[in-house]
């Protein structure tokens, strides 16, 4: 019962947030000076042609109207057609999708797989070997820009070593570098924050309690503190991830990967703003839709949540 | 009482922790007996080493920076504190149990009730899934949490405070243990629960045949549950003995202090006697008498001499150059 | 004797979760009403929850109150616009439980105490004489004026927020457990400090506790309170000789040590009895506008009187002394 109540609550949420960024995106496209139609024509386009363009945005019609569409259109997922092709917006978005989120997805899976028990271990042997390799793990992570590490591993293993293809998304081969340069710095974060809630876990008092109990070491630390101790890496984890398929674009373009980062840059140079307009939305969405899973996730394991 | 079997016994316990250079003498050499079937109340303020005493019985004494520095824990003809954490281990929980202050911090949120006391029973008992929930259901029974076991499956903040208590003390008494320790089990509740989780205490002692270590900063507390009294002061025992005899004839200047400044309805309109000062840090123990500089007995003997706990022929132990004496209030 | 303060018919409801509040709000506080005389010491008991805390920063307009009205010394307190409400709410102090959290701690005691003293317009030299002064009245020795909190223990602490109340030269002390968070032989020193500044000042104290001992030790005048109502008001003997509600002969049979047990007749519901309790539970859910007493579900007396009607606080005469009142609410009283 807490449970479906909890689901409806973050379902609401959910929409509300896609709402809202819907309803930004259409009113800063419209504040902004200069007419885009204007724009897309270019500066010798005459009077006419510049209408034509309107009435093809529906720029033409009163601002309410046109938000009205606008907020059915993106209810049916449909974000328009591209001005410079007229393929629909949305098309285009599913065919690059894909690869955007294999990126994504391998690039969570190092957080996952790699920083989340390194940072347990860090928190759990403090001041050990494990713990120093964390930190040095985190500080790089942090401080490395993964464009620059994109190249770095390219120079490295495709152009010396060559033991790994150089550009394209062909085969499984090609998406290692990327997903590597893509999860690194998210990773930092995941394993930083999973060794401090680790460390606050320690520190409270079931922890006593559990040794009270006569419990081993394994089972207080890898049962008790673990499961409360993972809560908010799910959460970061989760924003992470959002934040990982924006990152996709730089990474996309350091490996030529055709994926989602490379239409909307190419959106952006041709200065295709229905393209723009649904791109940005599309990731929020995404984004919105990743956290709302998240917090499925973490009431999962803590039922507390669910009454707040 | 004089006939009861000897369960546990501390003997001349001290603990040191080390900071830098500071050192905090927190327990200076303790004595105490405890016995089958009854309540040893410790009464003490903040400071003044009951917790580090049940930290040590329990064999978690953090170390560094903690350090005992002499004394024995002896039980069942083994001294606790020779042994190592895997045999401590094995009595953890399943003979030596405790229940803690605040049920709301020492149950792990993110477990289940059921789990909290099952693991228990898998662990030390070595039962089965069935077996062990099956005996949890008599345990949350047994503390007054309802017999159909619907407490099993409830998560600790979904249970109040008295309740989470109760799962506390059933999570305790799970492996039926021959001594428990209770570290202010009441004080984060209000009044009327706390009698109602001071009898269950005292029932389970006499069902299980229990002997408990109940820690108190609340002289009322002890008084309702305990069936012998000890009193520490900066890391010394300075009086103990039964509960009637202390309350009735106190003979140390500190306790008598102390029952005189709790304030109730009869006092109305009289002052309250106060202890002037306050509880000394455990790494500025006084020297002599830890009490002298509070004390309104105290000479010079005090200030030089630390008093030896003795005991009369009827066994109330006081530490104290001038036990018994009278001053003006 | 005239009433400083008079509190009517004090309703605080929590605005519930939702925008604009839209989902069912909690009755904080049902309706208190109570005066309190100059001079005299009030004091207002109840478990955790019961809402004591609520009522204190309700009255002095710190939480201000959904509804009622406080008389302080003839003025309407919530008739005031806010910088009225400024100058009048120096003569209402009020001292908490936790003296840690009561100190800033990057700030010096002498600082601490002068902030007042500044808003008060007191100029410099006069002010060190005053924070002289309240150090000593407190039993702090003004050369530790350049310390800061950390320098003091927990009863120090506490003295010197209570010297921090007293520079605003207040009327009305709202003690909210003061001495809660103290060690038991401090616990004696500030409630000795606080009875001698009472006197010496001829302050006006709301005593707020738990602790139905102390505050029948330190207060002239003591209601309980139960779910946001006051369910009965005595003088301090009357109350404790002849309590008439079941729930403060619960409270009073339940202070550890039994000293009280054996004058209370206490008529508990047993733990047998869990089963009729639980039912009770059950039906009270049921009804969400349940209109009985509050007590119902754990009261022993109740019957369907208590389930179709809430008692009101009614005078039933003081027993032997005609002229103090012995208000109740119960019908079984």
């Amino acid at each position: 019962m807490d449970f479906v109540k909890f689901f409806a609550r973050r379902l609401g949420r959910l929409l509300l947030t896609v709402f809202i960024i819907s309803t930004l995106v259409f009113f800063v496209v419209r504040v902004i000076p200069g007419d885009p139609a204007l724009i897309i024509a270019g500066m010798d386009a005459s009077p006419e042609d510049v209408q034509a363009i309107r009435v093809k945005l529906g720029t033409d019609k009163p601002l309410l109207s046109q938000y009205l569409v606008w907020l059915s259109s993106i209810a049916r997922f449909d974000f328009g057609t591209t001005l410079i092709s007229g393929e629909p917006v949305i098309k285009l978005i599913m065919e690059r999708f894909p690869l955007t989120l294999t990126l994504a997805l391998l690039g969570i899976s190092i957080g996952i797989f790699v920083a989340v028990p390194l940072g347990v271990m860090s928190a759990v042997k403090r001041w050990s070997l494990w713990d120093y390799f964390g930190l040095v793990f985190s500080q790089l992570g942090m401080a490395i820009p993964s464009f620059w590490l994109g190249m770095l591993l390219l120079i490295l293993f495709a152009v010396k070593i060559r033991i790994l293809p150089l550009f394209g998304a062909d085969t499984p081969a090609h998406f290692i570098l990327p997903a590597v340069s893509l999860g690194f710095a998210r990773a930092a974060i995941i394993l930083r924050m999973a060794r401090a809630s680790m460390i606050e876990e320690l520190s409270k008092e079931y922890i006593i309690t559990a040794r009270a109990k006569g419990l081993t070491e394994r089972m207080v630390k890898y049962k008790h503190a673990l499961k409360n101790g993972l809560l908010p890496v799910i959460t970061v984890t989760g924003i992470q991830f959002g934040y990982m398929l924006g990152g996709a674009i730089i990474v996309e373009q350091v490996f030529s990967m055709p994926g989602l980062g490379r239409l909307f840059l190419f959106g952006i140079y041709q200065r295709d703003f229905t393209l723009i307009q649904g791109g940005v939305i599309f990731v929020a969405i995404i984004f919105s839709l990743v956290n709302f899973l998240a917090d499925i996730l973490y009431s999962i394991v803590n039922p507390k949540i669910r009454v707040e | 009482m004089a006939d009861a079997k000897e369960l546990l016994k501390v003997e001349n316990l001290g603990v040191c922790f080390i900071h830098g250079t500071m050192e905090a003498h927190a327990l200076r050499g303790i004595d105490l007996s405890f016995y089958e079937k009854e309540i040893h109340g410790l009464v003490g303020e903040s400071g003044s080493g009951k917790t580090v005493t049940s930290t040590c019985i329990m064999g978690l004494l953090p170390s560094p920076p903690g350090e005992i520095t002499s004394g024995r824990i002896l039980f069942e003809n083994e001294n606790l504190l020779e042994l190592s954490q895997g045999q401590m281990r094995s009595y953890r929980g399943r003979k030596i149990a405790m229940v803690f202050q605040e049920p709301s911090k020492y149950l792990n949120p993110a477990f289940k009730i059921g789990e909290q006391i099952t693991e228990m029973l898998r662990l030390h008992l070595d039962m089965n899934k069935e077996k062990a929930r099956e005996r949890a259901k008599e345990l949350l029974g047994l503390v007054g949490l309802g017999k159909d076991g619907r407490v099993l499956d409830s998560y600790p903040h979904e249970l109040s405070g008295g309740m989470k208590q109760r799962a506390m003390i059933a999570i305790a008494i799970s492996c039926n243990p021959r001594f428990l320790i209770a570290d202010e089990p009441t004080t984060a509740l209000d009044v009327t629960l706390q009698l109602q989780i001071l009898r269950l205490i005292k029932e389970l002692k006499d069902l299980l045949g229990m002997g408990v270590l109940f820690i108190s900063h609340d002289l009322g507390v002890v008084k309702e549950v305990a069936d012998r009294v000890s009193v520490i002061y900066a890391g010394r025992i300075v009086e103990s003995s039964t509960k009637g005899t202390l309350f009735d004839k106190p003979l140390h200047p500190y306790t008598k202090l102390l029952m005189l400044s709790i304030p109730d309805a009869h006092r109305r309109g009289q002052r309250l006697a106060t202890i002037p000062g306050r509880v000394p840090d455990a790494d500025a123990t006084p020297s002599g008498c830890a009490f002298h500089p509070r004390c309104p007995l105290a000479d010079d003997r005090c200030k030089s001499e630390n008093p030896e706990l003795r005991g009369n022929e009827d066994g109330h132990k006081v530490a104290c150059h001038h036990a018994g004496e009278s001053w003006n209030i | 004797m005239e009433h400083l303060i008079d509190c009517k018919n004090i309703v605080k409801v929590h605005r519930g979760r939702g925008i604009g509040g839209s989902r069912k709000g909690f009755k904080a506080l049902d309706g208190v009403s109570i005066s309190i005389d100059r001079n005299e010491s009030y004091g207002l008991v109840g478990e955790s929850g019961c809402g004591k805390t609520t009522f204190a920063r309700a009255i002095m307009f710190l939480d201000p109150p959904t509804s009622g009205s406080v008389l302080f010394d003839g003025t309407a307190l919530e008739q005031l616009g806010r910088r009225e409400m400024r100058s009048f709410r120096k003569r209402m102090q009020i001292v908490f439980q936790d003296p840690n959290s009561a100190l800033n701690p990057k700030m010096s005691i002498h600082d601490s105490l002068s902030e007042g003293l500044i808003n008060r317009g007191i100029e410099e030299k006069e002010r060190i004489g005053k924070i002289k002064d309240l150090l000593e009245l407190v039993g702090i020795s003004y050369a530790y004026k350049n310390r800061y909190p950390h320098e003091f223990s927990g009863g120090q602490k506490q003295r010197i927020v209570v010297a921090r109340a007293l520079s605003m030269e207040p009327d009305f002390l709202v003690l909210d457990e003061p001495v809660s968070n103290l060690d038991v032989s401090i616990q004696a020193q500030i409630i000795n400090l606080l009875s001698d500044l009472k006197r010496e000042l001829s302050l006006t104290y709301l005593f707020i506790s738990h602790d139905l001992n102390l505050v029948s030790y330190m207060c002239d005048t003591i209601g309980v309170m139960y779910k946001g109502k006051i369910v009965e008001e005595a003088s301090s003997e009357l109350l404790v000789s002849n309590p008439l509600h079941p729930y403060t002969r619960r409270l009073l049979a339940s202070i550890p040590g039994g000293g009280m047990r054996s004058k209370v007749n206490s008529i508990e519901l047993e733990e047998e009895d869990a089963d009729i309790l639980a039912a009770r539970a059950a039906s009270r859910q049921g009804l969400h506008g349940f209109k009985g007493c509050p007590y119902y579900s754990l009261c022993p007396l109740g019957d369907d009187e208590c389930i179709s009607s809430s008692p009101s606080l009614r005078d039933i005469g003081g027993g032997h002394v005609v002229s103090s009142g012995h208000k109740v609410s119960c019908h079984k009283a």
